[in-house]
């Protein structure tokens, strides 16, 4: 398909969203269950997509998918109809998106467990280590909004929020210090924030 | 489709039935709150003691007090406007947010340049004497009317729109007392801007604690 025509059929599915949903929330608030549900399947697919651009294939990405449908379920009623639907949305999927990675306990990660079972197993934790660090690096190469902020700031957040590994443990892995690593993160949290707000949906 | 939230789904869309639709825009809610709120504030005002004896006048040869009050009345506007769009999800642009701190910057900039070039002749006359408290007493309804709305909807920044709706209440009350009590530029900014500003940083404080009550309630 030429390329002309290609954009051409990816804004017109873009505006074909936007008008469903907001024909399917219409429906919603006159007590339509079964419309309401497939609003929901739609935009939970719809979040993931966008999350994992973003984030790359973490569980914290579920996490968010799941505050974001409860968050959309609560505001509702605030959808006015007439207004595109798209904006009202991701102001809500950022919000908990930065909500979630802001909230102190840790995301308890597959890959925290996975790192145990291996050093359970072989008793070589240095490899387990590396194991890590290169996903680390890979989730930095592949997740379009990771990849842009600084080096030191990416890695402290992945390992601590988007991994679940604790302060102390990111310190060590990248031989820093704890008050560093909590600093690294709060600061690629402002900017996590400044770049999903300036992203255009 | 995601399988792992279907559960979810189907239990949300089972609780469809709960919630009525918001009726109030935006809009509508700075139009009543300009020509609703706003006289029936300056009546109260009027009953319990009367305006400065020479207010219009002032108004109609002043160009600059009359630039005074016409930023008043924009500022106050567009903070109720921004604290409702602000409790709507992506509802508030950018533009608009600085478009109103801009004004209400330029206003209270306007009165605190009075203090070194007055608009009006600084004079006692006229002056109410329990005005600073009367600043209050009006502003707190008004907030509260105002954070009501705000709280029905579903704000994603409570503290910052309790602030614009608490800035909004406290300062159409030193709007209404700019032009009822004696003018002073300093006497203004203490007795009149003074109580805004602290029903402003109460009413942010309240509707963040009161989101943070409700949004744990929600998610236990």
């Amino acid at each position: 398909m030429p390329l002309h025509r290609r954009r051409f059929s990816t804004m017109a599915k873009v505006l074909d969203d936007e008008q469903r949903w907001a024909d399917l929330m219409r429906l919603a608030h006159t007590g339509d269950s079964q419309a309401y549900n497939v609003l929901l399947q739609e935009l939970s697919s719809a979040i993931t997509a966008y999350l994992r651009k973003r984030f790359g294939y973490m569980a914290f990405v579920d996490d968010c998918v799941q505050e974001s449908l409860i968050a959309i379920h609560h505001a509702r009623h605030t959808y006015q109809f007439g207004r595109p639907f798209k904006p009202w949305l991701f102001a809500i999927v950022k919000y908990k998106t930065i909500d979630a990675l802001r909230k102190n306990q840790r995301i308890e990660n597959q890959y925290v467990s996975e790192l145990e079972s291996d050093v359970d197993s072989n008793g070589d934790s240095m490899s387990s280590g590396y194991a890590v660090n290169d996903k680390v690096e890979q989730q930095l190469l592949t997740s379009q909004l990771l990849s842009l902020l600084p080096i030191h700031y990416g890695k402290a957040m992945v390992l601590t929020k988007l991994m679940g590994f604790s302060v102390c443990d990111t310190a060590k892995m990248l031989d820093i210090s704890e008050s560093a690593v909590k600093q690294h993160v709060r600061r690629a949290i402002v900017k996590t924030r400044a770049l999903l707000e300036a992203d255009a949906i | 489709m995601n399988g792992k939230h279907q559960s979810l789904i189907d239990s949300l869309s089972s609780d469809i039935e709960n919630k009525q639709r918001t009726v109030l825009s935006a809009n509508r809610v700075t139009a009543l709150w300009l020509f609703i709120y706003i006289p029936l504030l300056a009546s109260l005002m009027w009953w319990l003691a009367p305006f400065r004896d020479n207010v219009l006048t002032q108004l109609l040869t002043t160009p600059r007090f009359a630039l005074e009050t016409v930023l008043g009345f924009l500022s106050v506007s567009l903070l109720a406007y921004c604290a409702i769009k602000s409790s709507v999800p992506g509802s508030l642009s950018r533009p608009i947010f600085w478009l109103t701190v801009s004004v209400t910057v330029s206003w209270i900039g306007h009165i605190s340049f009075g203090l070194y070039v007055p608009a009006l002749e600084p004079s006692m006359a006229d002056k109410r004497p329990q005005c600073y408290f009367e600043a209050l007493y009006y502003s707190v309804p008004a907030s509260i009317v105002l954070n009501v709305l705000v709280l029905r909807r579903y704000t994603l920044t409570p503290f910052s729109s309790g602030l614009l709706a608490g800035a909004s209440a406290g300062l159409v009350t030193a709007l209404m007392m700019q032009v009822a009590c004696m003018y002073d530029a300093y006497h203004g900014l203490t007795h009149h801007l003074i109580p805004a500003a602290a029903v402003a940083l109460v009413s942010a404080v309240a509707v963040y604690l009161i989101a943070a009550i409700s949004k744990r309630s929600a998610s236990a």
